[in-house]
């Protein structure tokens, strides 16, 4: 038998591939490297894509169903349940892999369609099915009049350095994770690389964190490593509780191998011997991965107690978070895996010199952690060579709303957001005009159609007033109110404060209050009502800006943006609401008149008996009529009208 | 105390402080909800007191003080999800319930939580009833599946 | 080393470590704060504290701030004082403005700033704080509604106490301080220290007042109503109302009592004498007995110090003293024995107690204290209910007359204001004790108070060729550190320890005028060791009139 698969995968990939520095050259390697990582096959191969927005999307029946039909049929095949390639809008994704052949992408396989895919395609012809594409591949026999997955416009325009993994290979599967290159990175800097010098490459990259901050992650480092303490810690930040964002979660979901990889690689250079990952409690399946993952790093001898003979030793667990947004902020974060209510706490002292039981404390978001495995293995100068001037690598971003192809993207930085809209995201859905991108709900401001070219750089962006935020991309068009969804994100601010400071407690609550009178009207709007609300929104501004100048961290900081970008770009809105008490968008119901057509009126009287503020008179068969004062715009004539003869202002 | 909660803590054997949130999170999946007994419990395992459990558990939305309804339904407002008229679906799912947010109603048939982000934004407005997800939800999808859950209900009894 | 900081134009000397807040009010700065605590870590949580810094973008909160060298700080520009006064607006906002109807109404922290703030409109509407306040404890109520989360009493009742009978619950801005599933604390472990009301800025902490129980018994024709006053409520009142002369204090309060209707006031100081007898002749008795279960003794006449005994540390019990509190020596034996000297029946005596503490509250209220349902100690005034009764009858302290309290409990030795501080009954307790174990001879009797003293209270005292070791902490962190550091040690050195539950002790005691800091504390402990100067006796037995 040719050496294809080797017998003993864990002997061969740990001594004949991690601990042998002639891994990179040795030719003999590739093929059976090429059987492991599954990019060749002996019998055929079956991925449905089971990220969480695969599930929901129904992937869960779909692969129910080919796993019955290879029971009933007798086929000899694999079945894997995957990550996600980031194309959400195509859902649920079945890939398949015939030995020999270039792997198709089929979409949207429901459980319907399983019988007919797999009849076609396990007799080798190809069904006709939309498909995505199939993947280039120079050893294996292509598909004939299959486009190219890399072509697909969704993938050409992007930079898949950190998704290069995602979809592709079986997440909780170490073999494949090695045979693709993975913890080669490790090895080499616990063997090669001092932890001084593996600080020192990740400053020189110029890698900056993707929590939000945009802080130097070597300079956080280089701080952990020079100060002096009997323990440290290395925390991964996967709290992302940005509403609007996942994509910590699906790249957790589609390579855990390369999570834990980054933590051993940063706690070995800043001299942790414990790890955390402190993730968020609904990412249910993100955690099954890790946590499987981490058992199978274990059992491979990459995590724990004298490590490959190196005398590294690293411990890595698995926090489950439990639901607070505030949570993401580092500090609160810390008090939360020691126990406590995550509450923020001042800094200085900052994590990286007093965190965890006051010891050092790196703190890493999930997206900039998969960065390192590549910028230790291609070098700093690699990394500086990608993106900007002061902004390197890539970006990932969730996309969604009114954007035509929605999902996980990741960009180079540069990329104006007017190409992600249009090349990558395929432009607007059909029928709906852009207003606004709303990057995340701790950015600074809006992308409106106004600074629609400016570039994905922390410096451009924050020429104009706003930051990358988390990578939350909410594409908003013409039916969206700006005063509603200012409301909406006040609300939320106002809900996830953690009650420590008092503008950000007291300040929130009173924004939302000011706002709720902007968008609702009183039941009988009394002239003391009418002078509170103009009372309101006139210190609106001041209050904004003491909340944001005076809250202890970044929540509260950031808090009043949503409603000073509404004021700043959408102040016409703004002001139907509060002078002419109008939603041009018609979102908010509660500001809505309502008036009967007196040419269209039939007097059938059903809206008079359902009216239950008596606020409609009329006699029967004769027109009626609304009495405004009384009326409460609860819509029920509106409903109840058969003629039409209701309309609403 | 039953035994499966002193099988969650022989699960922790070092009793530190930092046992606390992992050790609630164990209960709560057992026994739905954080009850008065298990709280007391927990703060002789961990010598922490109860008002500081209760306190720490009561800044997390994670964990309910009172079992959840046969139906829990869970409504995304996250941003997608708003822009997409989660709004309009909650305030009518408060109707169409009769029970507010974070409530469940007295036949403990129903109870309603408002999450955010389920990570699935591409399909808002989301909803998901007892682990199944109902997508691009709404208001007249929302009626119906609140009147088949009732029907099938009330055929049951 | 010495830093230089530049503050509104002027340079200032400071230390390297403090933070900028200590800095600034070292030199006379005025920074509104409403978190901060001395000797408390900063949490930053008010943000009144704020300044502007030169190169900040920020405002830095001058409280959680270590001074650097060279910085230039501004405490008054427009931009600070706008941002202090928004956020006092902002806790006004949802506020419940009941200022007249108030407990603390001229003496609260929130209005002062509101004051110093010059707020004369509403700017901000929120809807009000609608929480129940709690008066299910026997000691402490609470009024959630006027709680700006400041966290100090839970930070007091935690750090200080180690008792965390209150905490934050919930979040955001549906945060409240309160006990597991807010159910009143009567059903928490609170100890009744009351050191949490001390610390609170407004009202939304204050002691369950007796002042209208009292005013009904003066009142009914057919109760004679007893006061009896610990000198540590004495002390402070000397130094509320700045008297010169000290010892006029007590014969004033006693003119006071009798003109609204007290038919006997006496002093608490010899029940104190009996206390201190009583304690010594135990303590003796287990020293020759050998009986070193119970060893060391722990002093029992801090009821919340007891009760943390028994919620907390119930191994601790045996080495308990087995005597009552003073408070409770004394109301016994005044309705069981001495109804006579009142000139009337037991049942129709009305025993006020007047203390420094609210504690005593709850000790009165326990079944062991009561008798066919009656407790020994019918009222327990704090020094603030004190105040308050006497002003209600339009009575000022200074202007009364002289008048001596009754005989025959009027004439206490020294111990009885060493009572009032930490350390001061281990020494009296000492004294008695040697005089137990060495045949009555009390030539040779030394009590050093070590100069330092700071972590380690205790002394030796010889007795023959004994030594004794005496120990005094206050504070539950402190008792609980030093005991656990007693038997980490494995020592068998110390023979009694003194406990009081508050910081200095009685003087510092949860039922004082509230107070800011330590200084009124360590004020009211220098007229203590004042008026001891002035006592005929220096020690209990020293005079037979303490002895019955
Ligand atoms: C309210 C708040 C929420 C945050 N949420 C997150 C989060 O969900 N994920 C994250 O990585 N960082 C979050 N951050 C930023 C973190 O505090 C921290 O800066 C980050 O984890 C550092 O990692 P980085 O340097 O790799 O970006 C949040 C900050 C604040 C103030
Ligand atoms: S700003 Fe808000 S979240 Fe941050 S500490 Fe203050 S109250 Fe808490
Ligand atoms: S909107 Fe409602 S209240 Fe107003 S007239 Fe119609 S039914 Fe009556
Ligand atoms: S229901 Fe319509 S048609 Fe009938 S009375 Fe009302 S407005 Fe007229
Ligand atoms: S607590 Fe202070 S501000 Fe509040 S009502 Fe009382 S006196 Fe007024
Ligand atoms: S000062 Fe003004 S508000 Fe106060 S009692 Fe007099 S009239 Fe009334
Ligand atoms: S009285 Fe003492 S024990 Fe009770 S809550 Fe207040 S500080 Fe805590
Ligand atoms: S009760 Fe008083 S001390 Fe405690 S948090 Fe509230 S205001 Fe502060
Ligand atoms: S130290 Fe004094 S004032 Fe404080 S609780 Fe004890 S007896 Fe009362
Ligand atoms: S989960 Fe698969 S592409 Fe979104
Ligand atoms: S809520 Fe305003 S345009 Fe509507
Ligand atoms: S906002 Fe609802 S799924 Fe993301
Ligand atoms: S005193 Fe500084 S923040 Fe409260």
């Amino acid at each position: 038998m040719t050496f294809d698969t080797p017998t003993d995968s864990r002997e061969f990939l740990i001594h004949k591939v991690l601990l042998d520095p002639k891994r990179d050259t040795e030719e003999s390697l590739k093929k059976p490297l090429s059987y492991l990582s599954g990019e060749r096959v002996h019998k055929p191969l079956i991925y449905v894509g089971m990220a969480t927005c695969g599930k929901i999307a129904g992937a869960g029946k779909t692969y129910l169903a080919i796993r019955n039909y290879l029971d009933e049929h007798g086929v000899d095949a694999d079945l894997t349940a995957g990550g996600c390639v980031g194309l959400c809008k195509e859902e649920p994704i079945v890939d398949i892999q015939l030995p020999g052949k270039a792997r198709l992408s089929f979409s949207r396989v429901s459980a319907g369609k399983v019988q007919h895919l797999l009849d076609d395609i396990l007799n080798d012809n190809l069904p006709e099915m939309p498909v995505i594409g199939q993947y280039k591949n120079p050893v294996l026999q292509n598909w004939e009049q299959v486009p190219y997955v890399d072509d697909h416009p969704f993938f050409v325009h992007q930079k898949r350095l950190l998704l290069e993994h995602c979809g592709i290979i079986d997440p909780v599967s170490v073999d494949s994770y090695i045979a693709k290159g993975g913890y080669w990175a490790f090895t080499d800097a616990i063997s090669r690389y001092t932890p001084e010098q593996v600080c020192d490459i990740i400053d020189r990259s110029g890698l900056a964190g993707r929590g939000g901050g945009g802080f130097p992650a070597g300079a956080k480092w280089t701080a952990a490593l020079n100060t002096a303490s009997d323990q440290k810690f290395f925390v991964c930040n996967a709290v992302e509780s940005d509403p609007g964002s996942y994509m910590n979660r699906a790249i957790l979901e589609s390579n855990p191998h390369r999570l834990i990889e980054a933590m051993l690689i940063g706690a070995y250079a800043t001299g942790a011997g414990k790890a955390f990952v402190f993730i968020r409690e609904e990412f249910t399946l993100a955690i099954r991965r890790l946590e499987e993952a981490i058992g199978q790093a274990s059992a491979y001898g990459l995590i724990g107690h004298h490590i490959f003979d190196s005398g590294v030793n690293i411990d890595l667990v698995v926090k489950r978070g439990a639901r607070a947004f505030v949570c993401g902020e580092e500090t609160a974060l810390n008090n939360s895996i020691e126990g406590r209510r995550a509450m923020p706490s001042s800094k200085p002292p900052y994590p990286a010199e007093r965190g965890l039981w006051d010891k050092p404390t790196i703190v890493n978001n999930v997206e900039t952690l998969f960065n390192v495995p590549l910028i230790i293995k291609n070098g700093a100068n690699w990394f500086r060579s990608q993106g900007t001037e002061h902004s390197k690598g890539t970006k990932l971003f969730t996309l969604s709303g009114s954007i035509e192809n929605y999902g996980t993207a990741e960009v180079p930085m540069g990329m104006t957001f007017r190409d992600i809209i249009y090349n990558v995201g395929g432009g607007m859905r059909e029928g709906r005009t852009f207003k606004a991108i709303v990057l995340g709900i701790n950015s600074g401001a809006y992308i409106t159609g106004d600074n629609l070219d400016t570039a994905v750089d922390f410096e451009a962006l924050k020429n104009i007033g706003a930051s990358l935020g988390s990578g939350a991309f909410v594409v908003i068009d013409q039916h969206v109110c700006m005063v509603d969804l200012a409301r909406f994100f006040t609300a939320f601010f106002k809900n996830e404060s953690c009650g420590k400071c008092i503008p950000c407690r007291e300040g929130t609550a009173r924004m939302l209050e000011v706002m709720e009178k902007v968008t609702t009207r009183p039941a009988d709007d009394k002239s003391f009502q009418t002078l509170e609300r103009f009372k309101g929104v006139m210190h609106l501004k001041s209050l904004a800006r003491v909340i944001s100048e005076t809250s202890l961290c970044s929540l509260g900081k950031s808090a009043p943006n949503a409603i000073l970008n509404t004021l700043e770009h959408f102040k016409d809105e703004f002001d139907a609401h509060i002078f002419e008490r109008k939603c041009a968008a018609n979102v908010c119901t509660d500001l809505r008149v309502y008036t009967i057509d007196v040419d269209a009126c039939t007097g059938c009287t059903a809206c008079f008996t359902k009216c239950p503020v008596e606020a409609i008179i009329g006699s029967p068969r004769y027109p009626h009529f609304i009495v405004q004062e009384k009326c409460i715009g609860c819509g029920t004539c509106f409903d109840v009208c058969k003629f039409n003869a209701v309309i609403i202002k | 105390m039953n035994d499966d909660v002193t099988t969650i803590f022989e699960q922790f054997p070092n009793r530190r402080r930092e046992d606390l949130i992992p050790i609630l999170h164990g209960v709560q999946e057992i026994h739905g909800y954080l009850s008065e007994d298990v709280i007391q419990a927990v703060s002789e395992y961990l010598h922490i007191s109860t008002n500081k459990i209760y306190g720490v558990a009561t800044f997390y939305d994670n964990f309910r003080f009172g079992p959840v309804g046969k139906y829990h339904f869970r409504l995304c407002h996250g941003t997608a999800c708003h822009v997409s008229g989660a709004g309009t679906l909650l305030r009518e799912l408060e109707k169409l319930l009769k029970i507010n947010n974070g409530e469940t109603d007295k036949n403990g048939l129903f109870s309603l939580e408002v999450v955010s982000c389920i990570g699935a934004c591409g399909l808002a407005p989301l909803i998901e009833v007892n682990e199944q997800y109902y997508t691009n939800m709404t208001l007249d999808g929302l009626k119906s599946l609140v009147r088949s859950i009732r029907e099938k209900e009330l055929s049951s009894l | 080393m010495e830093f230089q900081i530049e503050v509104n134009n002027r340079m200032i000397r400071v230390e390297e470590g403090q933070t900028l807040l200590s800095a600034l009010r070292d030199h006379g700065f005025r920074i509104p704060t409403l978190c901060h605590m001395n000797r408390f870590s900063p949490t930053g949580a008010c943000r009144l504290c704020v300044v502007e810094v030169d190169g900040r973008r920020d405002l830095v909160t001058s409280c959680s701030c270590p001074v650097e060298n060279g910085m230039k700080v501004r405490t008054n520009s427009q931009r600070v004082i706008r941002a202090r006064k928004s956020l006092v607006e902002l806790l006004l906002s949802n506020h419940p403005d009941d200022c007249l109807y108030c407990q603390r109404n001229g003496h609260c922290e929130l209005q002062l700033l509101a004051e110093e703030m010059n707020i004369k409109e509403r700017k901000y509407f929120g809807q009000k704080n609608r929480q129940f306040p709690d008066y299910s404890s026997t000691s402490v109520a609470r009024d959630p509604a006027k709680c700006i989360l400041c966290s100090r009493c839970v930070r007091m009742c935690e750090e200080v106490q180690l008792v965390t009978a209150i905490d934050f619950i919930s979040r955001g801005n549906r945060t409240s301080v309160n006990s597991a599933f807010s159910k009143g604390l009567n059903m928490s472990t609170c100890i009744h220290c009351g050191q949490c009301i001390q610390v609170c800025p407004t009202a939304a902490l204050f002691d369950i007042s007796h002042v209208e129980k009292v005013q009904g018994a003066i009142e009914r024709k057919d109760r004679q109503v007893v006061f009896f006053i610990s000198p540590a409520a004495i002390s402070s009142v000397t130094e509320q109302l700045k008297l010169k002369s000290k010892h006029q204090t007590m014969p004033r309060i006693v003119a006071a009592l009798k003109r609204i209707g007290a038919a006997k006031v006496f002093d608490l100081g010899p029940a104190i004498d009996a206390n201190i007898i009583e304690e010594a002749k135990q303590l003796a008795d287990r020293l020759q007995n050998n009986d070193s279960a119970s060893m060391p003794m722990l002093s029992s006449c801090c009821p919340s110090w007891v009760k943390y005994i028994e919620t907390f540390r119930p191994e601790s019990l045996p080495a308990l003293a087995q005597n009552p509190s003073p408070q409770h020596t004394f109301g016994r034996s005044l309705k069981s024995n001495h109804a006579g000297l009142v000139g009337t029946d037991r049942e129709k005596i009305y025993s006020v107690s007047v203390m420094p503490c609210v504690a005593n509250k709850y000790e009165a209220s326990l079944e062991k204290n009561t008798r066919k349902g009656v407790s020994d100690v019918d009222a327990v005034l704090t020094v603030r209910e004190l105040f308050q009764l006497l002003k209600a009858y339009g009575l000022d302290i200074p202007q009364m007359e002289d008048e001596k309290p009754d005989e025959p409990f009027n004439n206490a030795s020294s111990a009885a204001w060493k009572y009032s501080y930490s350390g001061g009954k281990a020494e009296a307790m000492a004294y008695e004790a040697y005089r137990l174990l060495n045949n009555g001879k009390t030539d040779n009797f030394r009590f050093i108070v070590p100069k330092n003293t700071a972590g380690k209270r205790e002394t030796r005292v010889t007795v023959g060729k004994h030594q004794l070791g005496f120990a005094w902490v206050s504070g539950i962190a402190e008792a609980e550190a030093y005991l656990h550091q007693l038997e980490e040690e494995k020592r068998n050195d110390i023979h009694y320890i003194e406990v009081m539950a508050c910081s200095g002790g009685c003087v510092g005691g949860g039922g004082q005028p509230i107070s800011r800091g330590f200084e009124n504390a360590r004020q009211r402990k220098k007229i203590s060791i004042d008026m001891e100067k002035c006592c005929r006796y220096k020690y209990p037995s020293d005079h037979k009139a303490s002895e019955k």
